[in-house]
């Protein structure tokens, strides 16, 4: 009973505060206060409760306006990764680009010697072997890889071999000869080939 | 109401009303504005209000009109304080005033929590109103018409409101 009671005089505190009251009711209600300890009390607590309230806005609005609103996040985001996409896209063009190049124009590539003879048709597998195994001494003349106990290696080997003969396994003949080849007829061990001049 | 000057009220009176509510208004003020560097500030403005306009309140009832004045230029202050950069002003009070202890803040900072908890724990259609009404400020009557509802529906959920916010406010204090 008391608790509704006071719970009126809240309320009619807060209507006083919020000029809500009509004339006559706040003159009745200041006079009420001017004897009413209860009254009184009512509108120190219905201030206490507008003030509180106002801050929790306040509090709740500057939180709000502080973090950056999920469409300009959104928005920065997709730019970004439209701009890496595009320059994705970019780079696979450029490189299809360049692929075609090569291909099209074999003149251009990197190895010309080598490209210009794979271009030839007429090659024939002992050919094909030399231009590896060129390829491959191209390939391997970094002396950053190479140690010299490599390269002192490697220069024992050539020696060793005759100076225009290589040893070439059976299976590596079979994968560059023309037409069908029974893989397991032929010999494991390499067998010396003469190399075209 | 007036003696020398009939647009005037007698500085003594003025005076007087002080002496008898001067500690009941900083107790209000508190209440209302959550910041004890405030309250003297508010406190001098609201009998400076009463020294130019107190010849318009009725001796009966000076009581009430003193609160509702106090109440009105703590409120101005607030909204003066929201209008500008909010957070930075309200950091800046609460670190220069020397008044308030640890405490105090706490104290407040839970009152603070409780009362939001309070309010999100509202339906969305009080909560609408009581923002509506204490922080934007709109009469019930606007707030009826904005909404496109019933006058008497606007003060029912404002009341019922209320209610619920003062009963987390009581397990508090």
């Amino acid at each position: 009973m008391r608790n509704v009671e006071m719970d009126n005089l809240i309320w009619q505190s807060f209507l006083y505060l919020s000029e809500e009251l009509s004339e006559s009711e706040c003159n009745a209600f200041e006079l009420q206060l001017e004897s009413d300890p209860q009254a009184q009390q009512a509108l120190v607590r219905a201030g206490q409760l507008y003030g509180t309230v106002f801050e929790v806005c306040e509090v709740s609005e500057s939180q709000s306006a502080s973090v950056a609103p999920v469409s300009e996040v959104s928005q920065v985001s997709t730019t970004q990764v439209s701009t890496t996409s595009r320059w994705s896209m970019l780079t696979v063009v450029a490189a299809c680009l360049l692929a075609m190049a090569y291909f099209v124009f074999p003149g251009s590539g990197n190895s010309p010697n080598v490209a210009q003879r794979s271009g030839s048709s007429s090659l024939d597998a002992g050919e094909l072997v030399f231009l590896w195994s060129e390829s491959g001494t191209q390939s391997d003349d970094t002396p950053a890889l190479a140690t010299d106990e490599e390269l002192a290696d490697e220069e024992l080997a050539v020696s060793e071999t005759s100076s225009k003969d290589l040893l070439v396994p059976g299976w590596m003949l079979a994968a560059v000869s023309p037409g069908q080849v029974d893989i397991d007829s032929l010999p494991i061990e390499p067998s010396p080939l003469s190399i075209p001049q | 109401l007036t003696t020398e000057d009939e647009d005037r009220i007698d500085p003594a009176i003025v005076e007087q009303l002080y002496d008898q509510h001067a500690a009941d208004l900083r107790h209000f003020l508190l209440g209302v504005l959550r910041q004890p560097g405030l309250v003297d500030e508010v406190l001098q403005a609201t009998f400076t209000k009463a020294l130019e306009v107190g010849h318009t309140s009725r001796e009966v009832s000076r009581r009430g009109w003193l609160f509702r004045v106090a109440f009105n230029e703590a409120m101005l202050i607030r909204r003066r304080a929201k209008v500008h950069d909010k957070s930075i002003q309200q950091l800046a009070r609460r670190q220069s005033d020397d008044s308030e202890t640890p405490h105090d803040r706490l104290t407040q900072g839970e009152v603070v929590g409780q009362v939001q908890l309070a309010l999100e724990t509202l339906p969305a259609e009080q909560q609408q109103i009581v923002k509506l009404r204490i922080y934007d400020e709109l009469t019930f009557a606007a707030i009826a018409e904005q909404l496109g509802l019933p006058l008497g529906t606007v003060l029912t959920r404002m009341r019922l409101a209320l209610k619920k916010l003062n009963q987390r406010l009581d397990r508090n204090l």
